[in-house]
């Protein structure tokens, strides 16, 4: 699972060569912006066939958010 | 370079004058259209103007009059009809952020005294909650309008015009908006419908709009009402709702956008997207060439942008021509990147107190870096110590049941104070260099208090001082570290992203620097704000 959002989100953002964990903070150390956040749910959506509602988006601070989400759908 | 004359619209003096006359005007045009389940649904002004009466008709029904009515909801036809149904009827809508949390909002509908709260079913779950003990407003989920547009229809069957009639007056309260205080408490601006309506007419009196757009920014700011909807209306055009923003190609694609009313974060966004895809496609390399090759037979007036960048335009709906950003400042770089692909983008300022559009670029008369000429609604000047302040008909009544805070927004002849520090140049278009108050400004247009997020910091016990700014779209902690405390210098990165969790995802903390010695102080002992402005 990570490896695949490692994948999703190097797509999303470009390869910026930060090593990615659970830990990894999608905003302050990706440097996400709230849309960017918008497209990765949206590639999450499209590759574990899942829906994130909106308001949801802004819960997802860590990578390890991101699988707990997908896991619990 | 000079300016020309402005673009002519008629006078209208309140939102109920500017429905009737996009009604009178432009009859089955489109108006809104929007998605449902995959199926387009296009609404004209005709009965947009129908179900306005039909859903105001039965709010004056429920007794619903001269009173507070708040919205909470994502984008939607339901949400804008709310918010025309609530105005032309002479009552005040208060429009929540759908940011909030509970508390927030249960706060907010108390502050304003809303009586009755329509929501969205999405936030069907905090409307829930605060049904327990809010027992003096009404609530009613926007999934029951349909209903209530019937019962109106009957009514207005039967004889009842008393909505109808209803004609608003210019100095009518229209709104109560709130904003972030440097205090971090919420201030509730008042706007009149002169206030909104005015300002409309101005800003299109200085900016031309054409074809169809898609609303992206949220209806509960007033830069997303004015440039997203009412300008729309009155230039006849129509508006695609964009109900979430995880839809924006699909919209793009189905609505055709030829103009676009963002924040810069959304230009950013967009602009980096290009390149993304294009060096995703091994295609990064040829696009450089053909701007380099574009630029050069611009210098020598050949226009060849629409059929070089065709495809990367498609990308947008195919039609985009103009780009309306304001909310922050936008980095000259996206200007220029999109007016090579063929897009221009043209930059505007305003403040929610302002309705919100103080001024912004022309078509073709765009001062770049600067954010345009004063709408002619309003007069700015510049204070001695940089500030700008602004009079004119947009400008606010003054913020709701605070009059301490409206005394301080005013200068004595009646100014009011932006906060902001700028000038005007030779052309007479503003510049904005910075801001006096210490709110911190991303690019989305979020206003965060420093102080807000500095009181959170704080309750790090090793934390002596602590000042916040925004520094490249991010919030930066500089921070002095009591020197007793072991691995502070250590610890501090870890108790911040700590805190980044738990903090709101908008308020997160991008950068922290440590500093050696303590901040310079005031002679009240208060850390001087030189940082960030």
């Amino acid at each position: 699972m990570l490896e695949k959002l490692k994948n999703i989100l190097t797509e999303t953002i470009g390869d910026k060569g930060i090593e990615i964990t659970e830990n990894t903070v999608l905003m302050s150390d990706l440097g996400l912006n709230s849309l960017d956040l918008v497209n990765l749910a949206v590639s999450v959506e499209d590759e574990f066939d899942i829906e994130i509602p909106d308001r949801a988006i802004k819960d997802l601070k860590t990578v390890k958010d991101v699988i707990d989400f997908i896991e619990k759908q | 370079m000079k300016t020309y004359p402005l673009y002519e619209h008629p006078q209208i003096n309140t939102l109920k004058e500017l429905l009737l006359f996009c009604t009178e005007n432009y009859k089955r045009k489109i108006a809104f259209s929007y998605t449902k389940k995959k199926e387009l649904i296009s609404i004209s002004y005709e009965v947009f103007k129908s179900d306005v009466d039909c859903f105001g008709t039965y709010l004056f029904s429920e007794n619903f009059r001269n009173c507070n009515i708040a919205v909470l909801g994502e984008n939607s036809y339901n949400w804008i009809l709310t918010h025309f149904a609530v105005t032309c009827g002479n009552n005040v809508i208060v429009p929540i952020d759908k940011e909030l949390d509970r508390e927030s909002v249960k706060e907010l509908l108390v502050d304003s005294n809303s009586v009755l709260f329509v929501y969205s079913d999405t936030y069907s779950d905090i409307a829930e909650e605060l049904k327990e003990t809010l027992s003096q407003v009404t609530f009613l989920n926007m999934k029951k309008i349909p209903d209530c547009i019937s019962q109106g229809e009957e009514l207005i069957k039967n004889g009842n015009r008393e909505f109808i009639k209803i004609m608003p007056a210019k100095d009518s309260l229209a709104s109560i908006v709130y904003t972030s205080g440097t205090t971090g408490k919420s201030k509730g601006v008042m706007l009149t419908h002169g206030n909104f309506a005015t300002d409309t007419v101005a800003t299109c009196q200085n900016a031309l709009i054409e074809g169809a757009t898609v609303l992206l920014l949220p209806l509960h700011h007033t830069f997303g009402l004015v440039a997203g909807v009412y300008s729309v209306l009155l230039y006849g055009l129509t508006v695609h709702i964009n109900q979430s923003l995880k839809r924006i190609q699909d919209d793009f694609k189905i609505a055709k956008p030829q103009h676009l009313s963002v924040v810069p974060l959304i230009v950013e966004t967009l602009y980096n997207k290009i390149w993304t895809t294009a060096k995703t496609q091994n295609k990064d390399k040829l696009l450089k060439t053909l701007i380099t090759v574009s630029n050069v037979l611009l210098k020598l007036k050949i226009d060849l942008r629409k059929q070089l960048f065709k495809s990367v335009i498609e990308s947008f709906g195919g039609n985009l021509e103009l780009i309306i950003s304001g909310g922050a400042n936008i980095e000259r770089k996206y200007i220029d990147g999109f007016n090579s692909l063929g897009v221009t983008v043209i930059n505007g300022y305003g403040i929610t107190e302002c309705s919100p559009v103080v001024a912004v670029n022309r078509n073709k008369f765009n001062i770049i870096g600067s954010v345009g000429l004063p709408l002619i609604c309003n007069e700015v000047k510049i204070a001695d110590d940089g500030e700008i302040l602004v009079k004119g008909s947009n400008v606010m009544q003054g913020y709701w049941n605070n009059e301490e805070e409206t005394k301080k927004a005013f200068t004595s002849d009646g100014y009011f104070k932006t906060g902001d520090i700028g000038f005007i140049d030779e052309f007479g278009a503003l510049h904005i260099t910075g801001r006096i108050k210490n709110l911190i400004i991303l690019s989305n247009g979020e206003n965060i208090p420093a102080e807000a997020i500095e009181s959170e910091i704080y309750k790090i016990p090793y934390v002596k001082e602590v000042i916040c700014y925004g520094k490249n779209n991010l919030i930066v902690a500089e921070v002095f570290l009591n020197k007793e405390t072991e691995n502070a210098k250590e610890l501090i990165h870890s108790d911040i992203k700590d805190l980044n969790k738990n903090l709101p995802i908008t308020r997160n903390i991008g950068e922290i620097i440590i500093r050696e010695i303590e901040f310079p102080k005031t002679t009240t002992k208060k850390i001087k704000r030189t940082q960030g402005v």
